[in-house]
């Protein structure tokens, strides 16, 4: 991904709020706004995905994690096949089937994934996570999200420069939008699923005819 | 993000680049004001304890804001009412339930022994004086503390319409956040399983 640099970004930017001279809005308050922006887009869209290999503590039901949410987790044995772990919250812990020293079960709390049961030895585990964006520092930089979330980017860039000017009107109409378009991603490309026979397969009675 | 950080952002927005009518330290309060009430909001500064029960003591002290669970033997206790106390059915002498009463977890049946739980708790921020400190809250409501302290300096500024609107947004992102980032949603069958 090399498109946009900061600097090209920076330029649209100015141009969607008419300041093109920097009059209105330094350089450093735009990146710091278009920086702000990547970080909204990536917890709004869990748009920056990341598998980050763990392993667990002998005898310790946490393992920490950097990341915005940790999605999903699969567990990751010596021998045999891999399986991905069911969410369940801390008040079902120890109150569903398990198979002894063979992790079930994940919970996201604090910063850190907790297994049930509790890990036996040093288990190893592969997290599903959404992160943060690096933030862009000079003119060469590009964000951290995807292409396609830019214009979003440049909508609460916006945002932000509305807010500035105090123009509420403006700023809630657009930070509108902005919201919309990014859940609409969300829910289309970023939630994942899964094919169902009704995706795999002509109705019945069409294929019957 | 730092103290500085969040406060060199609201004044972008404040369009205050160096203090007149807002000073830093009124900033930094707005901003400490911020981080309380979204860690109660959003309960997102989850933390685990480690705790033993007195012999005959009900009652286990904590110092958080709130219990969310209790983890005994390797099991979750279930939250009951105070009116439930002694209604549940329960194996004699077994821990197998927990309520918040007071700033403490009371535990039902009373042990008759010292024991280990594990509390999952919501704690409370941290103070933020140094421009280097960050906030205690997860970095992912970082722009809602932002969106919070401005609307605390404008409502200062006794600009009403600018308040109301940013702490509606600031509402609206802490409810989204919440939903995505701190989600709790369980799987269900057909997460696991796939639809036929």
């Amino acid at each position: 991904m090399a498109w946009p640099q900061l600097s090209i970004l920076r330029g649209m930017l100015r141009d969607q709020v008419h300041d093109t001279d920097g009059t209105l809005y330094t350089n450093d308050e735009l990146l710091r706004a278009l920086n702000d922006g990547q970080r909204d887009i990536a917890v709004k869209g869990l748009c920056c995905e990341s598998v980050q290999p763990l392993t667990a503590t002998p005898a310790t039901r946490s393992i920490a994690v950097t990341c915005i949410t940790t999605l999903a987790v699969e567990y990751v044995p010596v021998s045999g096949s891999r399986k991905t772990l069911i969410k369940i919250t801390p008040t079902k812990i120890g109150h569903n089937p398990i198979q002894a020293n063979i992790p079930a079960y994940w919970f996201p709390w604090g910063g850190s994934i907790f297994i049930d049961p509790i890990p036996a030895s040093g288990y190893t585990f592969n997290a599903y996570t959404a992160i943060m964006p690096v933030a862009m520092v000079n003119n060469t930089d590009v964000p951290g999200i995807p292409e396609y979330a830019i214009p979003f980017l440049l909508q609460y860039g916006v945002f932000r420069c509305n807010l500035k000017k105090k123009q509420y009107a403006t700023a809630k109409a657009v930070h509108d939008a902005y919201t919309m378009g990014l859940k609409r991603i969300r829910d289309s490309i970023l939630m994942k699923y899964a094919n169902t026979g009704a995706d795999r397969l002509v109705p019945d009675e069409i294929e019957a005819r | 993000m730092t103290l500085l950080t969040l406060r060199t952002t609201v004044r972008d927005i404040l369009n205050e680049a160096t203090a007149s009518f807002w000073s830093d330290a009124k900033i930094n309060e707005a901003l400490n004001e911020a981080q309380r009430v979204t860690a109660i909001l959003a309960k997102c500064i989850e933390k685990t304890a480690a705790v033993n029960t007195a012999t005959g003591v009900r009652s286990v002290s904590f110092a958080d804001a709130h219990i969310e669970d209790i983890e005994y033997n390797g099991k979750a206790l279930t939250r009951i009412k105070p009116k439930q106390i002694g209604t549940m059915p329960e194996t004699t002498g077994d821990l197998g339930h927990f309520f918040e009463f007071g700033e403490k977890a009371m535990i039902e049946p009373i042990p008759g022994a010292i024991v280990s739980l594990v509390l999952y708790t919501i704690g409370e921020p941290t103070e933020m004086s140094a421009d280097g400190n960050s906030p205690s809250t997860p970095s992912c409501y970082d722009l809602a503390l932002i969106y919070y302290a401005v609307a605390y300096c404008w409502l200062l500024e006794k600009n009403y319409a600018g308040y109301s609107f940013m702490l509606a947004l600031y509402h609206d992102e802490v409810a989204t956040v919440t939903s995505i980032a701190m989600s709790k949603v369980v799987d269900a069958y057909s997460d696991i399983k796939g639809e036929k």
